[in-house]
């Protein structure tokens, strides 16, 4: 399994990603953990999830699946450049909580990242990414968030953002990013005449080219700032 | 730039009719839909595929990998056998003629990012 720098940073990804949307909901615990073994002989060390994961079946299903896999030791954890998002709704069904539904808060995305930590049963996240923009939320409040996360050692990677045309805020150059990344996601569902095919995105601020999957929007669309 | 493409088979639809998987996200909707107005892309896609002997999911995780800057896409396997059989994949590798034939079934939208198909 070739493994390539994620973007600028220097951590070192295998080209293939693990994700473990259906770890919980479709598949097993024990396949699941089987799945996640495998991987790892195959050369898989990037393995992608999300605090929302599994909400159907109760609060962070898939990252306690993950937790309960590390758990096992043999050094699962360190072998695995973890990846996790913040942004959706964490609230009870039963008890709605306007600072646990869908936002990126400072609070929210706080209380995230250590529950994350506390389900995946891990001092630090590799790779905290923000599922989906606030556009009710300043942005320096998010990097405020994000920026503590990392001096307190609970994410290793810097802040990264969403950035959709037209609500970018100013470039980041803060200290501890290093690699300034913004993240993006589409989705080109039942709503896009397009190709069929989601994708995230990465990319330094600055830059105006980036992509996304099978339709090669990357080379006909373009970012402003 | 490290850019990650999630469902890089657009929830098992690219991954083709033939291979006989009923997969739980085929059964959604949206991918229902998709394959229903996207029949005839995904008729070429998938004799496209055949001609090159390969497993439509794995072509279209190959063209991810060749795409410039991106670091490569996460595969969300249900099974053993799903995770096991994409690493095919790495070792695909796709002729410009081939590239050029997969964008013209299945061109970019255009116009701005990420509005022109997302949002």
């Amino acid at each position: 399994m070739d493994h390539v720098s994620l973007g600028r940073t220097g951590l070192k990804v295998s080209r293939l990603c693990l994700g473990t949307m259906n770890f919980g909901p479709c598949t097993s615990e024990p396949d699941s953990l089987r799945i996640m073994d495998r991987a790892l002989d195959l050369g898989i060390n990037f393995f992608d999830t999300a605090d929302v994961y599994g909400r159907k079946r109760g609060e962070g299903v898939t990252e306690q699946i993950l937790g309960r896999w590390f758990a096992q030791g043999g050094d699962r954890r360190q072998r695995v450049v973890l990846a996790t998002k913040v942004f959706g709704d964490m609230d009870p069904p039963d008890r709605p909580d306007p600072n646990f539904a869908r936002g990126l808060s400072a609070r929210k995305i706080i209380l995230a990242c250590e529950n994350s930590l506390r389900r995946m049963q891990t001092d630090w996240i590799d790779l905290y990414q923000m599922h989906h923009v606030d556009r009710a939320c300043p942005w320096d409040e998010v990097w405020q968030a994000m920026e503590r996360l990392v001096q307190e050692g609970k994410i290793r990677t810097s802040a990264r953002r969403i950035s959709p045309p037209g609500i970018s805020p100013r470039p980041s150059t803060r200290p501890g990013s290093g690699t300034s990344w913004v993240w993006s996601r589409n989705r080109a569902s039942t709503t896009s005449k397009h190709a069929p095919s989601n994708s995230r995105c990465f990319r330094p601020v600055g830059t105006s080219a980036w992509g996304s999957s099978p339709g090669a929007p990357w080379r006909e669309a373009s970012w402003r700032e | 730039m490290g850019v990650i493409a999630w469902s890089p088979l657009a929830g098992g639809v690219l991954a083709g009719v033939s291979s006989g998987q009923e997969g739980v996200r085929r059964q959604s909707d949206w991918s229902k839909e998709l394959r229903e107005s996207k029949a005839a892309e995904l008729g070429r896609w998938e004799e496209l595929c055949r001609s090159l002997g390969e497993e439509p999911a794995n072509v279209a995780l190959a063209w991810v990998l060749h795409q410039v800057g991106v670091t490569g896409p996460i595969v969300g396997p249900r099974t053993l056998e799903q995770l096991t059989g994409c690493q095919r994949a790495l070792e695909i590798k796709l002729s410009a003629d081939v590239l050029k034939s997969i964008d013209e079934i299945w061109p970019g939208p255009g116009d701005q990012a990420p509005e022109a198909y997302a949002w």
